[in-house]
């Protein structure tokens, strides 16, 4: 794995190659987990500096500094599509170990026990997200560029070809909805 | 929910949003027209309000979750992380215990990072384990150890504090405002230590400061302190600031000013602030950079007793009025020398102000007053800079500002490896050995990599050469030998006149410019080039290095392109001992030498001694690579065509087939290397007389090599004529000649019309028209093909003599005579002094002269020359034993033009009782000895 696979998928990706993306994703999820090492709770915990600095991080490490403003946002978008699925197979992993029959009920230390479940609300997200993406698949697409992959909203617009003004009208209702959904 | 719904929705809330909040229910509503369902949604969305938040916060949790159950089990030196407990301004804090369970002791570990660290990281680690080392005080985080993780990362073990956060702490504890200050006090007391031992922390935060259960404070990570300039100011790196939190940093650190002990006290005092309003002086916010520095650099701090009624505690406000303001509003000031002079008198303020006592701080009025305090604080910097100047420390700060520029230079390097390293490896994915479905993607990719080099790295010329030797490599990789030269010579050009001559990426630069050179058939330019560097790299490293041995193989390689064959071997044998005595660096050359040296050896006409040499690399490249590697392939290919050479078709076929399968597992159906399988194999099945299956399998070759490298390249035209051979033997002469052309214009225009391969196809060409019966269009061919050989510097015998044998044959049907004889000859006097051993070249050679003679009417020498070729055929191996039939054929009919009927006869009745013995591998033979003998019985007739 490493940063010049993941370059050169990005080039083909460029360069109109569609299978390129599948074929990065797992390779970005390999360096995204081996990067999670550096990435600690945060100076206030429950903020998300961490995924969308995971990503900004990412795309400093592998993709030369070169490349301009579009073809870094082409790369987000990757990141942010592998960050989510990295998360969200974490998430459900762990639930499905904890619910998994066969497991010893009790553990000796709670806390260990507690931390090792995963976060319900993110597999919900997901599933919010999804459907979202039935119906509104910009909308749905905004909210994983700028949560998961950290995108500014300038970014994300630029990326999707529409206005900054379009985007924030775009995430408010998305987050709206989205709250509705999984609350 | 349907898209149109949808719509609708997103329309009626957005413009909602636009009104002012009391009118949007009326506007929601109107705008329903009546569609309850419809408005309830849009009223539940515009209640719930900005959910972002709590988006950020699903995220941001799933991730540290996820981050957190990596990083468990992973172990460092003797230690086991367990769990990560921080971040710190360089690196990341993990609680460990020692993995050999001998004593149970947790510790907490600080690591730069997994993957090693950057020089300047290493650095910081050095300086941060000398910095604790000499800190002993109850208040800060104990070092207990250090050392470096299998993959080269530092990391420090401290002292465990099974604590929380001083800002948890206090409010889980509820300790009153008295409680705070002590802790702040005490932290005082172990920053007013540190700067006793010249050391500035520089990041006082309430997250480096934990509280354990019995209440003591511990001030952690000094990952960005530093040591201090004993004369006054520490100079603040634009890396500090990037490592700090704004929020937490003091206005000279964000304006990249001196940073001194006073830093500290605007960081205590903003901790204090902290504790006791339980707010922050400034909201940072969202807000950006810019608007950071402005808010820490300009704007007033609210005053803590207001910032206590704001964050809803007014209680408190009424302690903080007055006193604390002044205190903590003076620890604040944006001029650091208008705050305390020293922590111990921002500790003596606040035990002042426990004890009730009068306090030094007060309101920060402009005037006289002022003046006073900067004059006093003036005087108690010098005061406090003399106590501890001594002339150890100041030694010590001059080693460090030396390490700190050498630092600055590392980085440089370090920076410029990564990039090369990634560009390396980009263009390593592009050489087409690696990426073979789409080597012309990867042509494109470098041509646009070695304009941005030229362009963007002129100012880093090592930086610049590095990847211009990786550049240069790859052209060469994808046979664009031509682009790699006209790139090598203009990279040699630039990596020269800024690197010297003698820089080991100009002498690299210069060996791929030989090789490209070469390549072209550009061997004299070639052979000066590394001539020149193995001058260089034997005086530099010696004889017997590996350099110099790199450049002694490209110098055998060059001379057996001269014809230098002696030399050649010579310098082969000398490159592979030495290489063999280089260890294990030499390996991937040797193997590489020892495939050469077969080649030469196959030039020799010596190929049965090549196999040795090809087991060897075998092994060395199934040690080095395994056997599913395309390097390990490529001597299988070599020796399946080894085998294939000497007849042993079946050997041949195992190793063929098991190319083949190799490269389609490794390439895929569409790589070139898989390409190239099919097509040697294909030549095999032609050996095998399954002449159109051969056919089937060098088309699908030629398709790959068509889209893989390109219907200009040479592998692409040498697959070409390849099938026009075997259209050839099908009789097959209409579809051969197009082929023939397109060959020929191909490598006309890669290699020049002068070049050896033309000249060799030309010649095949020739043999075509020459079975075909074009004679005249023949003559011409294998004119120019005879003229190239015998020109070039490295006279090709074998090939040369093999021409003049068909332009001898083309050219007697025309009736040129005297020519065909005079081109025949020389052939003949070409084949006695090559081969010293009976060979089917030579053969051919004497066959053809006597053939001449015979149609000169020069009974005699032909007569002999037949004999001789006939015993010539009849000492090589049993396959040619149709070769003899057919010489004595030919024999029969000069016999016959001498009217020797009987002779002829019994020569030819023999034949055919010798071949009946084996009648079914002979019968094509068999025939035409019966054509012969119904010729003589014929011809005597007639003669009667």
């Amino acid at each position: 794995m490493s940063r010049q696979e993941i370059t050169q998928f990005l080039e083909r990706w460029q360069s109109g190659d569609p299978e390129a993306l599948n074929e990065a994703v797992p390779l970005l999820h390999a360096e995204l987990r081996r990067m999670a090492a550096k990435f600690m709770r945060g100076e206030n915990t429950g903020h998300t500096l961490q995924s969308t600095a995971l990503v900004n991080e990412a795309y400093l490490r592998l993709v030369d500094v070169e490349l301009n403003l579009e073809d870094r946002a082409h790369f987000l978008a990757i990141a942010a599509r592998t960050m989510r699925r990295i998360l969200v197979d974490h998430a459900r992993s762990k639930n499905r170990q904890k619910r998994s029959p066969g497991q010893p009920v009790l553990s000796l230390n709670e806390s260990i026990m507690l931390s090792e479940e995963g976060d319900p609300r993110l597999v919900d997200l997901d599933e919010a997200l999804y459907k979202l993406e039935e119906f509104d698949a910009r909308m749905a697409r905004t909210v994983e560029l700028i949560y998961f992959g950290g995108l500014t909203t300038q970014e994300a617009a630029d990326l999707l070809g529409i206005s900054r003004v379009t985007l924030n009208k775009d995430m408010n209702l998305a987050v709206a909805w989205l709250s509705n959904e999984i609350g | 929910m349907e898209s149109e719904r949808w719509q609708r929705i997103k329309t009626i809330y957005q413009e909602a949003l636009d009104k002012p909040e009391a009118e949007r229910k009326t506007f929601v509503h109107d705008k329903c027209e009546g569609d309850e369902e419809l408005e309830a949604e849009i009223t539940r969305l515009l209640s719930a309000g900005s959910g972002s938040d709590d988006i950020d916060d699903i995220v941001g949790s799933a991730t540290r979750d996820w981050n957190e159950a990596s990083i468990r089990g992973q172990r460092v030196g003797p230690y086991r992380l367990m769990d990560v407990i921080g971040q710190g301004g360089m690196g990341q804090v993990y609680l460990a215990e020692r993995a050999d369970d001998e004593f149970e002791q947790r510790v907490a570990i600080k690591m730069a990072n997994w993957l090693g660290a950057t020089p300047e990281q290493a650095e910081r680690f050095r300086l941060e384990r000398q910095i604790l080392a000499n800190l002993e005080h109850p208040n800060i985080a104990r070092l207990l150890d250090g050392g470096r993780t299998e993959t080269g990362a530092p990391y420090l073990v401290m002292e465990y504090v099974d604590g929380q956060s001083i800002v948890d702490y206090v409010r889980a504890e509820g300790l009153t405002l008295g409680d705070r200050i002590d802790l702040v006090l005490a932290l005082c007391d172990a920053v007013q230590y540190a700067h006793r031992k010249l050391v500035v922390h520089r990041d006082i935060k309430p997250s480096n400061v934990l509280v354990t259960s019995d209440g003591t404070p511990k001030l952690l990570d000094f990952g960005i302190a530093k040591l201090m300039d004993p004369v006054g100011d520490v100079p603040v790196t634009r890396e500090d600031v990037r490592i700090m939190t704004p929020e937490y940093a003091s206005p000279e650190q964000m304006l990249g000013d001196a940073v001194t002990t006073s830093t500290d006290v605007y960081g205590l005092g903003l901790l204090l602030y902290r504790l006791l309003t339980d707010s922050m002086p400034f909201d940072v916010g969202s807000r950006t950079s810019p608007e950071i520095r402005e808010l820490i650099c300009n704007t007033e701090p609210t005053l803590p007793s207001r910032a206590a009624v704001q964050a809803g505690i007014p209680e408190r406000a009424s302690r903080l009025e007055g006193d604390l303001d002044n205190i903590i509003m003076m620890a604040l000031r944006k001029d650091p020398a208008r705050r305390y002079a020293s922590v111990g008198q921002f500790a003596d303020d606040l035990r002042a102000f426990q004890a009730n006592m009068p306090v030094r701080a007060c309101g920060d009025s402009w005037g006289y007053r002022a003046s006073k305090f900067v004059r006093r604080h003036r005087a108690a910097v010098v005061t406090t800079v003399a106590v501890v100047a001594t002339v150890s420390l100041l030694t010590l700060f001059y080693t460090m500002r030396l390490a700190d520029e050498r630092n600055a230079a590392r980085l440089e390097a370090a920076r410029a490896e990564e990039v090369a390293r990634f560009l390396t490896g980009m263009f390593a994915e592009a050489n087409p050995r690696n990426n073979l479905g789409e080597p012309i993607s990867a042509r494109q990719m470098l041509d646009v990599g070695a304009t941005r080099i030229n362009d963007s790295l002129n100012a880093q010329p090592e930086l610049q050469a590095a990847l211009m030797v990786t550049i240069g490599k790859s052209y060469l990789e994808m046979w664009e030998n031509k682009a790699a030269r006209d790139y090598l010579q203009q990279a040699v050009d630039v990596a020269e006149s800024s690197l010297g001559s003698e820089h080991p990426d100009v002498l690299r630069l210069k060996k791929l410019l030989g090789i490209s050179m070469t390549e072209l058939g550009e061997t004299i330019e070639s052979q000066a080039i590394h001539e020149a560097n193995y001058a260089i790299q034997v005086r530099t490293h010696g004889s017997g290095s590996l350099a110099a041995a790199t450049e002694l193989r490209q110098l055998a390689v060059i001379d057996n392109k001269l014809g230098k064959h002696e030399r050649a071997e010579a310098r082969f044998i000398e490159a592979i001992d030495v290489l063999r005595h280089n260890g294990d660096a030499a390996l991937d050359e040797l193997a590489a030498a020892l495939l050469d040296y077969g080649s030469l050896l196959r030039w020799l006409d010596r190929g049965d001694e090549e196999e040795p040499l090809l087991v060897e690399a075998l092994a060395i490249r199934e040690q080095r690579y395994g056997t599913q590697h395309p390097d390990y392939a490529a001597v299988v290919n070599n020796l399946g065509n080894h085998y294939f050479r000497r007849g042993e078709v079946a050997k041949a076929g195992e190793y063929m087939q098991e190319h083949v399968n190799l490269q389609r597992k490794l390439v895929g159906d569409e790589g070139v290397p898989y390409g190239n399988a099919l097509a040697n194999f294909s030549s095999l099945q032609l050996a095998q007389g399954k002449i159109e299956v051969s056919l089937a399998t060098l088309d699908e070759a030629i398709g790959i090599f068509a889209i893989g490298y390109g219907s200009d390249s040479i592998p692409y035209a040498f697959a070409l004529e390849n099938k026009a051979n075997i259209l050839m033997r099908l009789s097959r002469y209409d579809e051969a000649d197009p082929l023939f052309q397109s060959t020929l214009a191909i490598i006309g225009e890669q290699y020049g019309e002068d070049h050896k391969e033309y000249a060799f196809t030309q010649s095949n060409y020739g043999g075509m028209l020459l079975t075909a019966g074009r004679h005249e269009d023949g003559e011409v061919e294998l004119r120019e093909a005879v003229a190239k050989f015998s020109s070039s510097m490295s006279t090709d015998y074998s090939r040369t003599m093999l021409a003049q044998t068909k332009l001898a044959q083309c050219l007697w049907p025309q009736g040129k005579l005297d020519e065909a004889l005079e081109v025949a000859l020389a052939a003949e006097q070409t084949a006695r002094s090559t081969y010293a051993e009976p060979h089917s070249n030579f053969a051919q050679a004497l066959r053809v002269l006597a053939v001449v003679h015979r149609e000169r009417a020069d009974y005699e020498k032909a007569d002999a020359l037949f004999r001789e070729t006939i015993a010539a055929y009849e000492e090589l191996e049993e396959r040619e034993v149709d070769w003899v039939t057919k010489t004595e054929i030919l024999y029969a009919d000069s016999l016959l033009a001498q009217a020797r009927y009987e002779d002829a006869r019994s020569m030819l009745e023999r034949r055919d009782a010798l071949l009946a013995s084996d009648a079914d591998s002979h019968a094509g033979s068999r025939g035409e000895v019966a054509e012969a003998l119904a010729r003589v019985a014929a011809v005597e007739a007639l003669g009667d």
